[in-house]
């Protein structure tokens, strides 16, 4: 057990390296990655890491620089920071192309203070700007062994590229930009080993969704989870991005999987991949880092061969119950907070307990978000909308994870299965997962939605949130309720 | 010269609120219309806005904040993943906005913790029992207050500092100095080119535009 100073003593009396692992416990995967950034050590498990890549975004960071500003600090390595626009900019091309209001001041001034420090910004007419989330892997800045920063509670994302990703606040942008560090309090590992092979219509999200069920909203608070196993063998590098998104979901700090062949593959000849000089000294580097990960014993067994097409029916992302089922009861909840929480979350929701999930009525789709906005995603929703159009009464929107997304979904044709289905399509942004664009839910209505959070009034006035997978939200549009893709061949 | 961002915290009495239930996300302590605030100090009536006010503005008169004494509580007692959800920090600046100093609670999620002692807002956790304890004290205390003692991590009614609650001793420290995270890194700057040199060394693909910058 470390000693703690006493009280007044300066903290400056820290010890280097001063982190001790349990003999008896081999090194996770997590855990070398960790010690390997730490700068210095302090004491209560905190140590300060070095920040290999940063992506800042208008959301945060516009806070950050007036800081700087204020203080005369600059940035100390504007070469490792990336900016990118995506929580405020507006996602109909007409008020893109002449954004007003919120939106107009924090984008300007957030590109006039990259430009004025040197940092790159993948702006709104760039071809490169994206939700930070989907823009950090594309652009090959998120890479294996690394440790990339953001303000945001979705880094844990970049960690599917086996990258210790760290999510930063505001106040802690400004460390980051002045001494590409951060100081942290070190999580611990959680290894959860996912199994399994579910029927193809069964993807990441309601796999996550049905595991965050299971050890609830505080399941893995204070740790990183390291998800491995041979269901997360065979899942795409989309479907790992999906996971460790979603992580955070259960309180997690990060997520991180190791990677492997299909990461290497992804990253090739992406703009801030290694060079092609430098590609074998770190695919040797990488393969060293994937074989640490190899553990006979998990913390935690999730079979996700059992995975039913799962949805939320309450106002958390742990509650959740497969499309086969029934909205709880919260009267069969021994715990009497549960059951009050349960209550209020039915009330809010409009939903009564015993009701069918499938025969919940929905008013809007959005498909989007850090979670599920990918391409394989946009595949997933256009395989089952091909052909069809969405029921009567329902609207929604598509909205790309990044530009690059978007074009690559144009190539395919998939922006014309949406149209003509009857879904708007949109350019690429954060849009309606949090609602802070102007893309909002109409009060009181209900929104089957791709995104990550369902918390109360998150969408909108009243807006009452189903979280669910691409494909799922597909077959409620088509539907107009929550319904199972199964049921619409593609 | 020691860098601070706030007063140095070490007491505080005040009156002290209850907020009841568990997973208290931060878009209900600050929903989405105030993120894109000019400055973090253009919080004023943000924090728990839609539980206090209604849709027309108007106060809801059954709200315990919006109740005497508890219109004026500097301390909030919570319960369990107080401050879950979006890490934004604009939930800790809606705090120091609405007056409160402290939160104590059966658990807080920890980014919202860490933001709150990066702006001078300690959480202390307290174990079940004394949860318990802490709201019986605070209701039979004069006008509900409680003094809080976070250096010894104690609190209670006055003269009877009873209850122990946990931080996390980096926090705890990093308040007393009235420092955050970012004035603790500046003093440490110095320990940071030796490492980025043997970085580098280590993994030079990771910095191409560097060199010819620096």
């Amino acid at each position: 057990m470390e000693s703690v100073p006493s009280s007044g003593e300066p903290l400056l009396n820290a010890s280097r390296h001063g982190r001790r692992f349990a003999p008896d416990k081999p090194l996770a995967f997590f855990d070398a990655l960790w010690a390997q950034n730490v700068v210095r050590s302090f004491p209560g498990d905190v140590d300060m890491l070095y920040v290999d890549r940063h992506i800042v975004h208008e959301g945060s960071a516009v806070y950050a620089f007036d800081e700087l500003a204020r203080r005369r600090l600059k940035v100390a390595r504007p070469g490792q920071t990336f900016g990118v626009v995506d929580h405020i900019v507006p996602t109909q091309q007409a008020l893109r192309a002449n954004p007003s209001g919120n939106a107009a001041n924090m984008i300007g001034k957030f590109s006039s203070y990259c430009r004025s420090h040197g940092i790159a910004v993948a702006g709104l007419g760039s071809e490169h700007q994206g939700i930070s989330h989907v823009f950090g892997h594309e652009q090959g800045i998120t890479l294996p062994g690394l440790t990339i920063a953001c303000c945001d509670s979705h880094t844990s994302t970049h960690g599917a590229l086996g990258a210790l990703a760290i999510p930063i606040g505001i106040a802690e942008i400004v460390q980051v930009l002045v001494l590409q560090s951060i100081i942290v309090k070190r999580p611990r590992v959680l290894r959860v080993r996912l199994t399994g092979r579910p029927h193809p219509d069964i993807t990441a999200k309601d796999v996550i969704l049905s595991f965050i069920g299971s050890i609830g909203v505080t399941g893995a608070a204070g740790c990183a989870i390291e998800f491995f196993g041979d269901y997360v063998d065979r899942l795409s590098l989309e479907g790992r991005l999906t996971l460790c998104n979603m992580a955070k979901e259960a309180s997690a700090v990060t997520a991180v999987i190791a990677p492997d062949e299909k990461v290497f593959e992804y990253l090739a000849g992406r703009p801030l991949a290694p060079a092609p000089e430098l590609w074998e000294d770190a695919l040797r580097s990488w393969l060293a880092y994937a074989s640490r990960a190899k553990y006979t014993q998990a913390d935690i067994e999730f079979d996700a061969g059992r995975v039913e097409p799962t949805v939320t029916w309450g106002t958390t992302p742990q509650d959740v119950v497969p499309i086969s089922g029934c909205v709880p009861d919260p009267s069969s909840e021994q715990d009497p907070s549960r059951r009050t929480a349960m209550q209020r979350a039915l009330d809010y929701m409009g939903l009564v307990a015993g009701q069918r999930m499938d025969s919940v009525r929905i008013d809007f789709v959005f498909i989007g978000s850090c979670t599920n906005a990918r391409i394989e995603d946009l595949r997933s929703a256009a395989a089952l909308l091909r052909g069809r159009r969405i029921a009567a009464g329902v609207s929604g929107i598509v909205v790309p994870g990044s530009s690059q997304v978007k074009r690559a979904a144009e190539a395919e044709g998939l922006h014309r299965v949406f149209i003509d289905a009857g879904l708007e399509w949109r350019e690429s942004g954060c849009s309606l997962c949090l609602a802070m664009n102007g893309d909002e839910g109409r009060p009181g209505s209900r929104i089957a939605s791709t995104s990550n959070r369902n918390f109360e009034g998150r969408q909108g006035h009243n807006v009452r949130t189903h979280l669910l997978s691409p494909r799922l939200a597909a077959a409620a549009a088509l539907a107009g309720r929550l319904s199972d893709p199964r049921d619409f061949p593609s | 010269m020691t860098l601070r961002s706030f007063e140095p915290v070490s007491r505080h009495r005040g009156i002290a609120a209850r907020i009841e239930g568990d997973n208290i996300d931060t878009d209900q302590i600050v929903p989405h219309r105030f993120l894109a605030a000019p400055t973090k100090n253009a919080l004023q009536g943000a924090f728990l806005h839609d539980w206090r006010f209604d849709a027309q503005g108007a106060k809801r008169p059954e709200f315990v904040l919006n109740r005497p004494p508890y219109d004026q509580a500097s301390i909030l007692i919570v319960d369990r993943n107080f401050g879950c959800g979006s890490s934004r920090e604009h939930a800790a600046w809606a705090i120091v906005a609405a007056g409160i100093r402290a939160l104590l609670g059966l658990s807080f999620a920890d980014a919202f913790r860490a933001n709150c002692a990066n702006n001078g807002i300690a959480c202390g956790v307290l174990r079940q029992e004394d949860h318990e304890r802490i709201l019986s004290v605070v209701g039979t205390a004069p006008h509900g207050a409680l003094s809080i003692d976070i250096e010894n991590g104690r609190c209670g009614a006055d003269g009877a500092l009873f209850v122990p609650f946990q931080m996390n001793p980096f926090q705890r420290l990093a308040l007393l100095n009235g420092q955050s995270t970012t004035d603790i890194a500046l003093e440490q700057a110095s320990s940071l080119p030796e490492f980025e040199q043997r970085r580098r060394q280590q993994a030079p693909w990771l910095y191409p535009q560097v060199t010819a910058k620096e």
